[in-house]
């Protein structure tokens, strides 16, 4: 995926309805990324303190219309789009989200390996080692 | 991590003049401070926290010397200046050293974006500090726990166990606390080896 063209998705791991930190709320902006593994890492780590709620939300770029979208001026492992909107403004804006378990197994169809162990600590490396993915792929 | 329950901070690399003006913001330094990429935090970090432990590497190896270290101001990734480190974001941080840089910060590398360093830089504190359990012993320790796992669900003739009875077996078996116990089972989740049924329930699942 170049950095010159949107994507058609977004998505954003985290669990089911999570309003974001005080940070997010008060700016506000959303992280997600064009990367559905990336963001399946995030939800991933989720799970250590949210094992039944973890899910990754899915958008359509076009659909989340009017809004401000935010670039990350330095280089992203995690191919971040950010959306100028409170978390919960986005959720309702998404398609509907695909809880873990599920997408783990739905992309190891498609050739990701996705049954890790997640922590904060090995995020990077997981994002920077994820291999590019193709909008064909992703559809 | 080996550091359970601590406040810690991983430090990918340096922050040059070029990053902050990308941000566009003052880059400022005294020579005790730096400004330095630090990888997606554990937890909430306040500023003016204070640290005094260096661990290097992935194997967070001591390294010697006694320092203070302090937050000083954090930017996000579009140079918001923050209140405080989120759990779960990535940060540029401004750091004071005393009594000095260490050199181990000074030879991290110049970074243009937050990037996995093998040789990154952990800070934490000695009153917190718990070495007992590292996140690889407890990756290990779930390979070799699964498989008995499985003889414990022949035994047990249900796929259906309780979390309680899976923590006493851990704790039985492996002689680790019940927060270890609880992050294998974090583990087996991601692996899909094990099912949470509900809050009480889990299921043990054929690998995956």
């Amino acid at each position: 995926m170049t950095e010159d063209v949107l994507p058609k998705y977004v998505f954003r791991g985290t669990t089911i309805g999570f309003e974001g930190n005080t940070a997010s709320m008060n700016m506000p902006y959303t992280c997600t990324s064009s990367h559905p593994i990336k963001a399946l890492w995030f939800a991933l780590d989720c799970m250590s303190n949210n094992p039944y709620t973890a899910i990754v939300y899915l958008g359509i770029l076009d659909r989340i219309s009017g809004q401000l979208i935010k670039g990350n001026v330095l280089d992203s492992i995690e191919e971040e789009i950010a959306f100028g909107m409170k978390p919960h403004e986005f959720y309702n804006l998404c398609e509907g989200y695909v809880h873990v378990a599920d997408l783990q197994s739905i992309v190891k169809t498609h050739g990701f390996d996705t049954y890790m162990s997640v922590r904060k600590d090995n995020l990077s490396l997981l994002c920077e080692e994820t291999r590019q993915i193709t909008q064909d792929e992703i559809s | 991590m080996p550091l359970d329950d601590t406040m810690t901070l991983t430090i990918q690399g340096r922050a040059e003049a070029a990053i902050l003006e990308k941000l566009s913001k003052e880059y400022e330094l005294n020579e005790s401070q730096r400004w330095l990429f630090v990888d997606y935090s554990p937890q909430k970090i306040s500023l003016e926290s204070q640290f005094d432990v260096l661990l290097e590497g992935d194997s967070k190896s001591l390294v010697p010397g006694i320092f203070v270290v302090k937050v000083l101001e954090c930017l996000d990734q579009f140079g918001n200046n923050l209140s405080d480190i989120p759990e779960g974001f990535k940060t540029i941080c401004k750091l004071e050293f005393f009594p000095e840089v260490p050199h181990k910060i000074d030879t991290l590398p110049s970074l243009h974006t937050w990037k996995h360093n093998p040789n990154k830089i952990t800070l934490t504190n000695h009153k917190t500090i718990n070495l007992a359990i590292s996140s690889s012993y407890v990756d290990d320790l779930s390979r070799i726990a699964y498989f008995l796992i499985l003889d414990y669900r022949n035994s047990a003739n249900s796929d259906i166990i309780t979390k309680s009875e899976f923590y006493t077996y851990l704790e039985t078996k492996f002689q680790v606390n019940s927060k270890h116990a609880a992050d294998i089972l974090t583990v087996f989740i991601q692996l899909g080896k094990i099912k949470p049924i509900n809050n009480n329930h889990i299921e043990l699942l054929a690998a995956v």
